[in-house]
């Protein structure tokens, strides 16, 4: 049995796509955020603010793993700040670390010399790849 | 710093690193003697506070008076054993 | 030295050419080469077959010297090397953009489904499925093609799966197999008698289990049961929908609002002649909307817009629909994709423990009637179709499942039992597995699947002969007969 398939073969698709409305921004901790934005990607955006804390933070407020900014009820957005501004994140956990670096070379440690040198502070060779070290070890370190 | 940092270097169950030292307290009004070590790899006590010391550097001594904020630390990591390179002047 | 016309031996000194030529024939055209040779005519014009005619075109073509023509097409210096260029990147001078898709685009296109081919032929002689014709046992092995509405209504209960071919043919048609009969028969007796037939579909890869499922769900409407379809259980307990406590639970279960509130309207769409017909029976608290006594279900189904109240409206439904007597009808209760609610979900509670699917309201109702804690007063069927692409790792599951089909068959001391050193069992998971029935699918028998491949033949898919030959072949090439493979041996190599 050998049927001709008939050529040329057209199909015409319809589809409905949810119509996109413009984003509205939500503030977490005084930060716009796209409504699109994962609430994951959110918290981490914070200094001092990683994966394993995000995670546990929206598991306090039921918030699903890949819960949308903009689905946040404003209840919550008001929690997430309120838990957030009582966090060590941002300027304060930067002022940890540089308060480190500063203590390590004001009692003049081989440490603290290396911080204010730009150079690696944990024994790496110096010939080549430093890159990070360059960049990063300072006295007023940032980032 | 996390306080437990301090932990991750060193076993627990070994304690600081006590090497024996020569420690003499000075006597009130009395001039304070250094002491001299090679000890680079003695942990820095509380009691340690307020001596002075002259450490090894594999060639030299340096001196050193040890401050509260240094206990933890080892002797060694106040005497740099390296010079810093500079170009040749002609 | 046997080709006389073969330019090495031209090019050869004259004596060692003499002395090569075998034969007398061969030693003559060499001697005229060489005579040639000897005179110094132009080697090309004397060799038909030159290796190279650089030479000679160097020689013909030669443009005025100095002029452009000729600095082009000057050969290149043999010092100069070979040069590599690359071209310039022509920008798009047309002047129209691609626009990127916008948001959610993609997706739809990912999950459309089309249930129509206008270009496949109309088979002749499909019949459209009865509300008997999958309990008779003179069906099997026949394709049948479902009823308008009832793909409606599938439709609406996402029973069609984007990786079945039914984008390939005219109308949506199934094969009607020896386990279908089986099944059907089975639901029938339940819901005869008022009871609950739980059952587990299992099998291996592409068997056919959410085919089979959709053949359940069918039956269900032809038969005006009432149908609640969770289409993808990995919705669930993947961590992407909404979660939150309910209250007054010990220990705590979750409601996923956003999800009942697509299940509902699902519902609603599927069920729709029956919900309007059925009246409610009880009066419930805590609805979005006072909903008065003998008001219609669907006027019930309706007061969920919001996902806010979309469980309470849910659970007020339910309620409804499984309400002994009031001319109730009997239920279908079918999820696909079993594996995904037998593990510890993605979710997290407050502080910070995994959560176990079970322990999900809307999967908690499904295990609760699956293992028979709770049964359909008014008779019905609890079906769930196992999956096993994108399966997460399921020991217990397995091992309950290959313990019941053991039992089934008789087996008494071939039963399986646990492996004693092996991790991950779960108590929960075979709690709810312990006196389910099993449906293995395997392969067609070669019956099934010449009247299969004869459909597609008829459709102008399959351009061979139909015969016991070609039968057998494409049923060795599907690992003995399993159904989707031989699909793929031999619908979707002419995939366009």
């Amino acid at each position: 049995m050998v049927v001709s398939l008939p050529l040329p073969i057209t199909i015409t698709i319809t589809i409905t796509i949810p119509i996109p409305h413009p984003p509205s921004p939500v503030f977490i901790l005084g930060v716009n955020f796209n409504e699109n934005k994962l609430v994951k990607k959110a918290l981490e955006s914070f200094y001092a603010l990683g994966p394993q804390t995000s995670a546990r933070v929206m598991a306090k407020y039921y918030i699903h793993a890949r819960a949308k900014v903009g689905t946040l009820a404003p209840k919550t957005v008001t929690a997430l700040t309120a838990e957030l501004s009582t966090m060590t994140i941002e300027n304060e956990a930067r002022k940890i670390v540089l308060d480190n670096i500063k203590r390590l070379r004001d009692i003049g440690t081989y440490r603290g010399r290396r911080h204010a040198m730009g150079l690696p502070v944990r024994g790496q060779q110096t010939r080549n790849q430093i890159s990070n070290a360059r960049k990063l070890n300072k006295i007023e370190r940032k980032g | 710093m996390q306080p437990t940092r301090c932990l991750l270097k060193r076993s627990v169950w070994k304690g600081p690193h006590i090497v024996p030292l020569p420690i003499v307290r000075p006597e009130v009004g009395k001039k304070i003697v250094p002491i001299r070590t090679q000890a680079r790899s003695a942990t820095i006590l509380p009691n340690f506070v307020g001596l002075k010391f002259q450490i090894h550097n594999g060639k030299v001594y340096h001196d050193l008076t040890v401050t509260e904020d240094m206990v933890g630390h080892k002797l060694g990591e106040f005497s740099t054993t390296r010079k810093p390179f500079k170009w040749a002047k002609k | 030295m046997s080709a006389s016309n073969c330019l090495r031996c031209c090019l050869l000194r004259p004596s060692v050419v003499g002395r090569a030529g075998a034969t007398a024939a061969t030693a003559k055209a060499s001697a005229a080469a060489t005579a040639r040779l000897r005179q110094g005519m132009p080697l090309a014009a004397a060799a038909a077959a030159s290796f190279s005619t650089t030479a000679n075109r160097g020689a013909n073509q030669k443009p005025k010297p100095g002029t452009k023509a000729a600095e082009r097409n000057a050969p290149p210096s043999i010092r100069q090397g070979k040069l590599f260029t690359i071209k310039k990147k022509k920008k798009n001078d047309s002047g129209a953009r691609v626009k990127s898709p916008l948001p959610g685009e993609r997706k739809a296109f990912r999950k459309r489904i089309l249930l129509s081919n206008t270009n496949a032929l109309p088979v002749p002689g499909l019949t459209d499925l009865g509300a008997e014709s999958m309990l008779d046992p003179s069906n099997v092995c026949k394709v049948l093609s479902l009823p308008d509405d009832v793909v409606d209504q599938l439709r609406a209960d996402e029973a069609f799966k984007t990786t079945q071919c039914w984008s390939m043919f005219r109308k949506p048609s199934i094969l009607i197999r020896t386990e279908t009969v089986d099944l059907i028969t089975r639901m029938h007796a339940a819901a005869k008698t008022n009871k609950t037939l739980r059952l587990v579909l299992t099998g291996d890869r592409v068997t056919g289990k959410s085919l089979m499922l959709l053949q359940a769900i069918t039956q269900a409407h032809l038969n005006d049961w009432l149908v609640v379809n969770i289409p993808d259980a990995q919705e669930l307990t993947t961590a992407c929908t909404e979660y939150a406590p309910i209250l007054d639970t010990e220990p705590i279960q979750y409601m996923q609002q956003n999800y009942v509130l697509k299940l509902i309207q699902a519902i609603k769409k599927s069920n729709e002649k029956l919900l309007l017909k059925l009246t409610t029976v009880f009066s419930h608290a805590g609805l979005p909307q006072n909903i008065p006594i003998k008001s219609p279900l669907m006027q019930l189904a309706n007061s969920a817009k919001e996902a806010e109240g979309a469980w309470a409206v849910f659970q007020a439904m339910w309620q409804e629909m499984t309400a002994q007597g009031h001319g109730r009808p009997p239920m279908l209760l079918s999820l696909d994709g079993l594996t995904h609610i037998m593990r510890i979900s993605d979710y997290r509670t407050p502080a910070f423990n995994p959560i176990h699917s079970h322990d999900l309201a809307l999967v908690r109702l499904f295990t609760d009637h699956l293992s028979g804690a709770t049964s359909l007063p008014n008779g019905g069927a609890v079906i769930a179709a196992t999956n096993r692409n994108n399966a997460p790792r399921n020991p217990s599951m397995e091992l309950a499942l290959a313990q019941r089909e053991a039992e089934q068959l008789g087996g008494g001391k071939d039963v399986p039992q646990p492996q004693p050193y092996l991790k991950g069992y779960d108590e929960r998971v075979e709690a709810v597995l312990r006196n389910v029935q099993v449906i293995k699918l395997q392969g067609l028998s070669k019956l099934e699947a010449r009247a299969l491949m004869e459909y597609w033949a008829a459709s102008g898919v399959l351009r061979i002969t139909v015969d016991e030959k070609s039968v057998t072949e494409k049923w060795a090439l599907g690992g003995s007969g399993v159904v989707g493979e031989m699909e793929r041996a031999s619908l979707l190599t002419m995939r366009f």
